[in-house]
């Protein structure tokens, strides 16, 4: 489960490896693209800051359960 | 109604017992052997919103959880059940063909930051064409040796990883902080040995800081199949702050 202790910037790494995958990666098909174009901007700044945030981060710590990492902030849903 | 599309598994995979995009009900299209995982789709555009992003991802995971599935870019819907039908006639070779790389695996990803400076690229005050030449080649030497160190622990690290995984994609130095950015492709059963490495190079090597994330569909290790519809982060040096 989701664990309050986190710091925030781990919850900004896993949504950087989100966007890096689900954005980027995966299979790709001739079909309908439902994001606009106007949004692939907002996509370019977001994750820039994210990469950014990750570049500064002084302590990325492999300490947490793993288990928890991908388990998206109840914030958020 | 257009059909959001998550994922390509097989069709005797169980329908994840989770909601879709907005709330929507997810369900399988059928088309032996092989299947999709959809919901309608209320909206003609989607904002890649974290919310949106999560809720694609809860779906895919789910998916994960009890089969292979070849996660699909966030974003792609198709026309109609017809439409999805046709796509699973028209690309069924590749989809089982991947299926089978991906089984029994998922992805991990690996960030490694390093404190090593990258060499300045100042020019210390020129007098000569020789002064220009003697701190170019210095320069150089620098960057050589730099990435030279980087390359060396790349290596170091990356044998201590291989026999844990089926495959990897390596991104060296996406920043000058950032030594490695990568992804595995792990079984599994091997998951949690994969972890513990990383917790042991974690604690071999103080100096360099490791984020695993994971495990994930496997992402990076799918086929396109078609050309990106628009060029969205397919180079990722572009997104990188020129400071």
């Amino acid at each position: 489960m989701h664990n309050p202790n986190r710091a925030a910037p781990d919850k900004d790494l896993v949504l950087l490896d989100l966007l890096d995958r689900a954005l980027d990666k995966g299979v790709v098909l001739s079909g309908e693209l439902v994001i606009s174009v106007a949004d692939v901007d907002l996509i370019y700044i977001g994750l820039k800051v994210l990469l950014t945030s990750v570049d500064t981060l002084q302590n990325m710590s492999t300490d947490a359960p793993l288990e928890s990492l991908n388990t998206p902030p109840e914030s958020q849903l | 109604m257009s059909l959001y599309l998550y994922a390509i598994t097989y069709a005797d995979t169980p329908l994840p017992s989770v909601a879709g995009i907005d709330g929507a009900m997810v369900q399988q299209i059928p088309h032996a052997p092989l299947a999709a995982i959809v919901s309608p789709l209320t909206h003609a555009r989607l904002a890649p919103s974290p919310l949106h992003l999560w809720q694609h991802e809860v779906v895919v995971s789910a998916v994960l959880a009890h089969a292979p599935v070849l996660p699909v870019r966030f974003g792609t819907a198709l026309t109609n059940h017809d439409g999805v039908q046709a796509t699973l006639t028209q690309h069924a070779p590749q989809f089982l063909a991947n299926l089978e790389v991906v089984r029994g695996c998922a992805e991990l990803s690996l960030r490694v930051l390093w404190a090593v400076p990258a060499p300045s690229t100042e020019m210390p005050p020129i007098h000569s064409g020789r002064d220009y030449m003697h701190a170019r080649l210095a320069q150089e030497q620098a960057q050589q040796a730099w990435r030279g160190h980087a390359d060396t622990l790349i290596a170091e690290l990356h044998a201590r990883l291989a026999p844990l995984c089926r495959a990897h994609q390596h991104r060296p130095l996406l920043t000058p902080r950032l030594l490695l950015t990568a992804a595995y492709l792990v079984e599994h059963v091997q998951m949690h040995s994969f972890q513990y490495a990383v917790a042991q190079l974690d604690a071999d090597y103080p100096a360099l800081s490791f984020a695993l994330t994971g495990p994930w569909a496997a992402y990076s290790f799918v086929q396109r199949l078609a050309p990106h519809p628009v060029s969205l982060i397919t180079n990722t040096e572009r997104l990188i702050p020129d400071t």
